[in-house]
């Protein structure tokens, strides 16, 4: 008996079926992430919530020092330190992960067929529900110092939603070059840390002064002011979300291309 | 209708070598080109299938045959879809359920239910409809109870039974298995295959790769060789099994001789050309096989450096098993002796147990062995460390009266039972006793009585005094007490006398002179108060871990099955009113003595006396858990359940506790 086989299917068209498959199996990537926080915090009496204590613990030690060191309000700057931060972290949390997307999902990938977009998805939505633990702090921060928070607040959702979509691509071409270059989360988790200390986190923006405009080189920036100024009553700067969609589409783009020709290959990787 | 086609397929594994997995040298390399580009590019192709064509029509039964490394796991893969093939088609048709790996996907601490969830989330099915079947699976597994505990504790053949329940708990239409069905029991195996020519029968497909030429014969109908990434035979599968055990394919010897295998690929001229297939013929390609056959020559050299070594270990592990034995068999012969030992003892005991209008309990096995010494620990008032002292140049104290049989709550011993366990006791080697004080060997305790290996295991000498005191203080009567009360109304100084005696056998002094105070102290310089606190934390700790990687022999298993410290263990049994009198009658002279032996360390068992009632004071709830567990399981022993029942009821007590604590 002879059959003819279909014909074979483009690298492109797998690639966007993994993405779209992915994507529709929202319950079997959010019942991983949990069981990955599940698992992290085993034993632990407060569990994820240490994250929010010790969040807690490092805005009030740099608030009150900072604030000195910049001379600035303590009413000004503990709010818009502690959104920042707390932003800062599910940002570059979900760029370290990233890196691990794939590398730690080598035990399944290798075993059982899945798309490969779900660990994306894993890994940001685990850092979601981290996410929702460390934002518990911004209200009563918001409350105690009564910053003036307006309609604008809505903007968060949108700016929430660029984010998510950055965290897949993220994830998804970090994971691949540090499943090919094992020395890449290395040199992006030290990358990382220098971005820190040059994104207006815990110093203020216009402290630049003139150099302020060349905020819009750092894409990082444009993610967290997105997020951040609508938290604090402001509207955030124009070039952000210039800055942050472009990102987000050459991103988008330049992943879809590289997951298309590579995804195959990142089993024998791994 | 399923079915499976794979044309010209072949599977490359590029190998990266170090160099290549590194962005930096990659990076160096594109500027530098030259040398380096060499060094970080050395990736080598590896053919792990070549040129693979094969259908797979419906309720075909396929059994894959090969050595190690002939490609088998990695067609699977390529069959589930894991991996993409480098050249060819696969293709196939149905819904495919694999079972590569039993482990995947579960979480060694969710219960066996949990994973069912678990696993079935992996195999895309959602949890709620998984919780549907849950019930279904559970009872083809037929793991009852031991599906509410971890899997951590389940053994490979059940686990084999979860993820095989779990896998076919929707009809696959094509069933992928790897080799590790075998680990199943014959019972499971014919349910498995019921369960699957159910499936079969449904049009659908088997792909089983295995060594067991029995499991394949038994349930494929069709089977194929790969020999190197090949397909080398094809047909009928007891054809194939023919073929392959015949050896046409496999030159001299059965093909699953590991020490075989690296000789013929080596000797063979047939191994060799595959090989150079294996190098994409691209680019430098004679270099690249000059190097391909190094690296073989270098494996196989590994290889059978590692037989070799596996050999020399099997052979002291016969030793060794071999002298585990032996003392088995003596102290069986031992305990044993009402049933099969010395008969006209015997019956001289039982004719004076009549006499005495006693009945004479039969004695068995190891569990017996086990009561038998925690009787003579109890009956005397003493430790193990005691037993050992008395080994050493007392023979006395532990008085036996050898005319009467000792009734306890344990049952009743013949007194030349209860003597011939003395006499065992009372036995170490001086050589195995110097050696066990220094870094301890594994297994070396085989050769020593048990209770004495284990005192001497306690190196810390507070660690020592400690389990002395709770122990002595149960043996007393006062076992209400707490152990602060207990420690500090028990004589302190039995234990440092083990390590004047350790300390007299290593320096060689003689025998161990009150006067000279250096005895003591030149070898076994004043303990620190940091050190006191160190070895109070570590008493149960090292007491476990220390017996349960030391010591094979049943007594120190089961000490370590029931979660006792060994000081647990001579917790005294029965506490009758009689045999407390005889108890702290026999153990006066052991403490009069010691006493008299150790005038010195008065100030350091002092301070170790009040750091224990501080810590004891700071946990007292863990300290009366643990003796009301005990309590519990010791009346069960008492009652004459079984070790395994004990068991049981034990890990319930526990899970009830945990499940107390979680609240």
């Amino acid at each position: 008996m002879t059959v003819d086989l279909p014909k074979p299917v483009s690298g492109t068209a797998a690639a966007w079926a993994d993405l779209v498959e992915g994507m529709s199996k929202s319950w079997m990537w959010s019942a991983m992430a949990m069981q990955d926080i599940r698992m992290r915090y085993r034993g632990s009496l407060l569990g994820p919530f240490w994250l929010t204590i010790s969040m807690v613990i490092m805005v009030a030690a740099m608030g009150m020092i900072y604030a000195r060191l910049f001379h600035m309000e303590i009413t000004h700057y503990l709010p818009f330190l502690t959104v920042g931060l707390v932003i800062w972290n599910f940002v570059s949390t979900v760029i370290i992960e990233g890196c691990q997307t794939f590398l730690s999902a080598q035990n399944i990938i290798t075993q059982v067929r899945m798309p490969f977009s779900i660990h994306a998805w894993r890994t940001v939505y685990r850092n979601l529900i981290v996410l929702a633990h460390n934002a518990v702090i911004v209200p009563p921060v918001l409350i105690i110092f009564s910053v003036p928070v307006g309609w604008t607040v809505v903007f968060i959702v949108p700016a929430l939603v660029i984010l998510t979509i950055n965290g897949i691509w993220i994830s998804i071409l970090l994971g691949m070059i540090s499943a090919r270059y094992r020395d890449v989360p290395p040199i992006v988790m030290s990358l990382v840390q220098v971005i820190f200390f040059v994104t207006p986190i815990f110093w203020p923006p216009d402290a630049l002064g003139t150099w302020m405009q060349a905020l819009a080189l750092n894409p990082l920036f444009a993610a967290i002011d997105v997020m951040r100024a609508p938290l604090l009553g402001q509207s955030p700067l124009v070039y952000s979300w210039t800055v942050l969609l472009a990102a987000t589409a050459l991103g988008c783009v330049g992943t879809f291309v590289l997951f298309a020709k590579f995804r195959s290959r990142i089993t024998y990787w791994i | 209708m399923a079915f499976i086609r794979l044309r010209n397929l072949s599977v490359e594994f590029p190998i990266y070598q170090g160099g290549s997995q590194s962005l930096k040298k990659m990076l160096v390399a594109a500027t530098t080109q030259g040398n380096l580009a060499r060094d970080a590019m050395d990736r080598i192709n590896v053919r792990a299938l070549h040129d693979v064509t094969l259908d797979i029509e419906d309720g075909d039964r396929l059994g894959l045959i090969g050595l190690n490394g002939a490609g088998k796991t990695t067609l699977l893969r390529v069959l589930a879809g894991i991996y993409y093939p480098s050249q060819g088609r696969a293709y196939s048709s149905g819904k495919v359920s694999a079972l590569l790996d039993v482990s995947v996907g579960l979480n060694p601490e969710a219960t066996g239910r949990e994973n069912i969830i678990l696993r079935g989330m992996y195999m895309n099915i959602h949890p709620r409809e998984m919780r549907s079947l849950v019930d279904e699976i559970a009872e083809f597994t037929e793991l009852g109870p031991y599906l509410d505990m971890p899997t951590r504790t389940y053994s490979a053949g059940m686990m084999v039974r979860l993820g095989f329940a779990v896998s076919t708990c929707i009809p696959p239409e094509i069933l992928l298995m790897d080799e590790w069905l075998s680990a199943g029991d014959a019972s499971f195996l014919d349910k498995a295959q019921k369960r699957m020519e159910r499936f079969v029968g449904s049009s659908s497909i088997l792909v089983l790769a295995s060594h067991s030429m029995e499991l394949l014969r038994k349930w494929c109908n069709r089977g194929v060789i790969l020999r190197h990434g090949r397909i080398v035979a094809h047909g009928a599968i007891a054809d194939v099994i023919a073929a392959y055990t015949g050896n046409p394919l496999q030159p001299a010897g059965t093909a699953r001789e590991p020490d075989e295998i690296p000789d013929h690929r080596d000797n063979t001229p047939e191994w060799r050309e595959p090989e150079r297939e294996f190098v994409s013929a691209t680019a430098e390609t004679s270099e690249l096989v000059h190097r391909l056959d190094n690296a073989v020559g270098e494996r196989n050299e590994f290889l059978r450096q590692r037989d070799a070594a596996l050999g020399e270990r099997n052979e002291l592990l016969r030793q060794r098993d071999l002298a585990i034995g032996l003392n088995n068999l003596q102290s069986d012969r031992l305990a044993r002796y009402a049933h099969r030992g010395d008969v006209t003892a015997r019956r001289a005991a039982i004719a004076s147990g009549a006499r005495a209008g006693r009945t004479i309990a039969p004695i068995a096995g190891t569990r017996d062995r086990i009561l038998l010494f925690l009787y003579l620990a109890g009956a005397g008032g003493e430790t193990l460390i005691d037993i050992l002292i008395r080994n050493i140049d007392t023979k006395d104290f532990l008085v036996v009266d050898k005319t009467e049989t000792f009734p306890s709550g344990l049952g009743t011993w013949s007194p030349l039972g209860v003597e011939k366990a003395l006499a065992r006791l009372q036995r170490p080697q001086i050589e195995d006793v110097r050696f066990l004080w220094g870094p301890y060997p594994p297994g070396i305790g085989s050769h020593l009585p048990k209770p004495c290996t284990y005192a001497i295991l306690l190196r810390d000498p507070l660690e020592r005094a400690i389990s002395h005191h709770r122990a002595l203080a149960a043996v007393l009567g006062k076992a209400e007490q707490t152990l602060e009360d207990a420690v500090l109304s028990c004589h302190p100084h039995a234990p440092l006398f083990i390590d004047n005696y350790m300390t007299r056998i290593l320096s060689g002094v003689p025998a161990l002179d009150p006067a000279q105070s250096s005895a003591t102290t030149q070898h076994h310089p004043r303990v620190t108060s940091s050190e006191f606190e160190r070895a109070a934390r570590n008493l149960d700790d090292s007491m476990l871990a220390g017996v349960a990687n030391q010591f094979d022999e049943t007594l120190i298993l089961l000490a370590n099955d029931l979660c006792w410290s060994l000081s647990d263990m001579v917790y005294k049994p029965a506490n009758t009113a009689e045999s407390n009198a005889h108890a702290a009658e026999t153990a006066k002279p052991v403490r009069d003595k010691i006493l008299e032996w150790n005038r010195f360390d008065i100030a350091l068992v002092e301070r170790a006396r009040a750091h224990l009632a501080r810590r004891i004071a700071t946990y007292p709830g863990d300290f009366q858990k643990d003796l009301a567990l005990f309590r519990k399981i010791n009346a069960l022993f008492q009652q004459g359940a079984a070790v395994e029942d004990v068991r049981r009821v034990e890990y319930e007590l526990m899970l009830e506790d945990s499940a107390k604590a979680g609240d």
